[in-house]
């Protein structure tokens, strides 16, 4: 049986999840460098290692209400293609083993969310996971970098 | 054997033979009579020649045989240089590159060369030469015959010595030495072979040379030409005593002594200066140096992958920030040791960063290079006369950037010779003179390199750009009727806009420039257009020093920092708020009689808190471009401080006012200014 890993995690009150071959590894929020002129969903960069990445807020880019950072709050590193871009998020909780058969694909709406951003919902132990579909999630939005 | 280990290089030294083939046919339809070219040709038909045969292409090689044997003939005066030869030999150059260019593609095209070499081999063979020296030809078809067996091909040169040694009663062998297909050393394996022929004799010649040899420069046999007093089966069995030696195959080499009768004298000569030499293998071995150190001297680099460079490039860029970094503790924690020790180490790492930047910088000239034939061509397809000027070949671009802008300059020569310059008899009309000219300019500019190409054709008009654009449905009238004429020129980069009245295969294949904005503007550059009606065009394309290393000013806004690039800066003073006057609602400053408008940062940027807008005394960063002048308004001068490019990413590539970012010596990423957009 096919099964697939995702590291969930939470904003606001509902999880998500990404699968885990994306993510490069977690970071403990630091200095961000805000960009100028950036869509208002980048937060900025940051260094990691030598290599300046964009940060994306999670929360921002997918409309909810923007909270100030906690304790909690992590960068998650993803890798799209050849491009690196942190996802900041609000707790990261624990890594989701899925099978196929508790992953549906996605509905046309969820929770105000384009479908195009969504992969599936997984479901486990009666909780609903919503699967990010990150490539589409940080593609370069032509229309907002108009400063 | 496996040749795909060797197929990147093979392709970049066939594609830059090819180039200089190129350039060096067109000096030589230029200037027919010097034969310093034709050496050059000849020495990269061969060597691409070699090449091919080594990898297996023997189309490639077959063409490049032939035209070697045109080429030769044109050496020694026995052709002379027609413009049917010269388009012929260019015909060669477009089947090779046709070849080579499929070879990159993974296939092996099957073109057709049978008709080429044949067309090759009448202009060898078939026109005989009409002057005297046609005797000459006939001695060297008697020749020919009797080499035929051996696959080395002699030159005169060769030829006199294997005579010379025939003649002092000694053999001359063709020794092929094939190494087994698993030597790990064949270079180390054919130097004990060598070793082994020297002892017994005089080696004469190789295929390929004795330096590409010891290189490796060779599939898995060699050919030694060997003059010698030992029997074959002797050599053989030398020869065969060196292990993973494969095979031996020995050939007499017969050169018919008679044939050159009417340079005996000269013949004998060479012979009489060869004798003591024979006594002294060696001696051979100090003849032949003085001509492989000229050829060294030609071609003395090494070939990297890119990758590394990249690597390299950052490892520098990660040493300069920590130098940097230690900088700052030097200074905090005074310590006047560390400080001069930094300072030391500062000088090496310039000189690395130096040093690594030259190493991916090359000059444009690679890539002008192939247009002057191609305008040629082009010019000769469309009637047309035209005058290519190329300047600044010299001038240096970032590796990366050089293999990108080749095709985007292709497009605008194309379009400025397709749809700028007129035909001759318009040009006359006009009042012109008859031969147009495009001039493509390089020249480095501050961080930027500027690229211009400008013909002195008919311009484009804006009019017609106009109704072409409503016509096309791309704008509506009321739009462009609104457009100045220099907007309504520049409709010429969008999307699905050609010009062309009808198409040619030259250029208006309807994907023209905005192709080419496109492409510029990945790299990071611009391109603009001005254009004269009746007096020409100029394209200027701007283009970042890439992935560089460079000075910069860091300066401060509330609390953000950020760079300038040094290069841009011209100087940095110190107003009271009275100074600031205003022009038309723009804030200006006098600076020596010059009028200089005033950009408040903070704002551009979008600061939040700011200092310098109620503080009296205000930091100013005059920066200048080209002829044009501004001041930043600042809150605080950091200092100067070399600063590593790093992108951004394609997330953020494109964004307002922001040219890179960096990392300071704390670790903390600040932003690169666009000096260029924020002066606007």
């Amino acid at each position: 049986m096919d099964e697939q890993q995702f590291v969930a995690f939470r904003l606001g009150s509902e999880e998500y999840g990404i699968s885990i071959l994306q993510v490069q590894e977690i970071k403990r929020i630091t200095d961000i460098t805000r960009v100028p002129h950036a869509p208002a969903y980048v937060q900025g960069v940051i260094n990691l290692r030598g290599s300046v990445l964009p940060v994306i807020d999670l929360k921002t880019r997918l409309n909810f209400v923007s909270q100030d950072y906690t304790d909690d709050t992590r960068i998650v590193i993803v890798k799209i293609e050849e491009y690196s871009v942190g996802m900041i998020v609000d707790a990261v909780s624990e890594v989701l083993r899925l099978t196929d058969e508790q992953i549906e694909p996605s509905p046309d709406f969820v929770g105000g969310l384009d479908a195009e951003y969504i992969q599936g919902i997984g479901k486990v132990d009666g909780r609903l996971v919503i699967l990010l579909n990150m490539t589409s999630i940080a593609m370069i939005d032509t229309t907002a970098k108009v400063g | 054997m496996d040749v795909n280990q060797y197929m990147g290089m093979f392709m970049d030294e066939s594609r830059e033979h090819l180039q200089t083939l190129n350039r060096c046919i067109l000096e030589l339809e230029a200037t027919p009579e010097k034969l310093q070219i034709l050496d050059e040709i000849f020495r990269s038909a061969h060597t691409l020649k070699g090449m091919s045969a080594t990898m297996g292409f023997h189309d490639i090689a077959e063409i490049t045989h032939e035209m070697e044997n045109i080429l030769d003939m044109l050496r020694k005066g026995k052709l002379a240089v027609t413009s049917s030869i010269v388009d012929t030999l260019f015909k060669c150059l477009d089947f090779l590159e046709q070849l080579v260019e499929a070879i990159a593609q993974g296939g092996s095209a099957k073109l057709d060369i049978a008709e080429l070499v044949a067309q090759l081999r009448n202009i060898a063979v078939g026109k005989p030469v009409e002057s005297s020296i046609a005797q000459l030809e006939v001695a060297a078809a008697i020749a020919q015959p009797l080499e035929a067996d051996n696959a080395c091909v002699l030159n005169d040169f060769d030829r006199n010595n294997v005579a010379a040694a025939i003649q002092q009663g000694m053999h001359v062998f063709e020794i092929t030495v094939t190494v087994s297909s698993d030597c790990l050393l064949k270079a180390a394996r054919a130097y004990l072979a060598f070793a082994a022929l020297d002892d017994m004799g005089n080696i004469i010649k190789t295929v390929p040379e004795t330096t590409e040899i010891e290189k490796e420069n060779f599939e898995d046999s060699f050919i030694v030409l060997l003059a010698t007093d030992h029997e074959a089966e002797q050599i053989e069995h030398a020869v065969l005593n060196i292990s993973e030696i494969a095979q031996v195959v020995i050939k007499p080499v017969l050169v018919q002594v008679n044939v050159p009768t009417s340079v005996t004298s000269e013949d004998a000569a060479v012979s009489k200066v060869e004798a003591p030499k024979d006594t002294n293998p060696n001696a051979e071995a100090c003849e032949l140096a003085p001509v492989q150190h000229q050829k060294n001297k030609v071609n003395h680099t090494v070939r990297v992958d890119i990758e590394k460079l990249d690597d390299l490039l950052n490892l520098v860029g990660e040493l300069v920030i920590n130098k940097t970094r230690l900088d700052q503790i030097g200074s905090t924690h005074n310590l006047p040791d560390l400080v001069e020790t930094i300072e030391a180490m500062d000088r090496v790492t310039t000189d690395l960063q130096n040093v690594v930047m030259k190493v991916r910088m090359v000059p444009i000239g690679q890539v002008f290079n192939r247009f002057p034939r191609m305008i040629r061509d082009l010019a000769r397809d469309l009637s047309k006369e035209i005058n290519l000027v190329i300047q600044g070949e010299e001038t240096e671009l970032d590796r990366t950037v050089i293999d990108e802008i080749g095709d985007p300059l292709v497009h605008l020569l194309r379009n400025a010779i397709d749809h700028g310059i007129e035909s001759p008899q318009e040009r006359i009309a006009a009042g012109k003179p008859s031969i147009g000219e495009v001039k493509l300019v390089a020249r480095q500019e501050g961080n930027s390199v500027v690229i211009e190409v400008i013909d002195n054709g008919k311009g484009i008009n804006p009019d017609i750009m106009r109704d072409k654009a409503v016509e096309k449905g791309l704008l509506s009238r009321a739009e462009v009727d609104r457009m100045d004429n220099n907007e309504a020129v520049r409709i010429i980069f969008l999307p699905g806009f050609s010009t062309a009245a009808k198409l040619t295969d030259v250029s208006g294949r309807g994907v023209g420039m905005d192709v080419v904005r496109a492409k510029i503007e990945s790299l990071g550059g611009t391109v603009e257009v001005d254009s004269r009606i009746d007096q020409g065009s100029r394209f200027t394309i701007r283009l970042p020093l890439t992935l560089a290393i460079i000075q910069a000013l860091l300066i401060t806004l509330g609390e953000e920092k950020y760079a300038i690039p040094l290069s841009t800066i011209d100087s940095t003073i110190r107003i009271t708020a009275s100074e600031l006057k205003t022009i038309q609602n723009r804030e200006v400053i006098l600076l020596r009689d010059n009028v200089i408008p005033i950009v408040r940062l903070a704002r551009e940027l979008q600061v939040q808190q700011t200092v310098s807008e109620e503080e009296d005394e205000l930091y100013i960063v005059i920066v200048q471009m080209g002829e044009k002048r501004a001041g930043f308004m600042v809150d605080t001068l950091v200092g100067q401080q070399e600063v590593v490019i790093k992108s951004m990413g394609k997330l953020l590539g494109g964004i307002r006012c922001i040219a890179g970012a960096t990392i300071l010596g704390d670790g903390q990423v600040a932003l690169i200014l666009d000096v260029g957009t924020l002066m606007q």
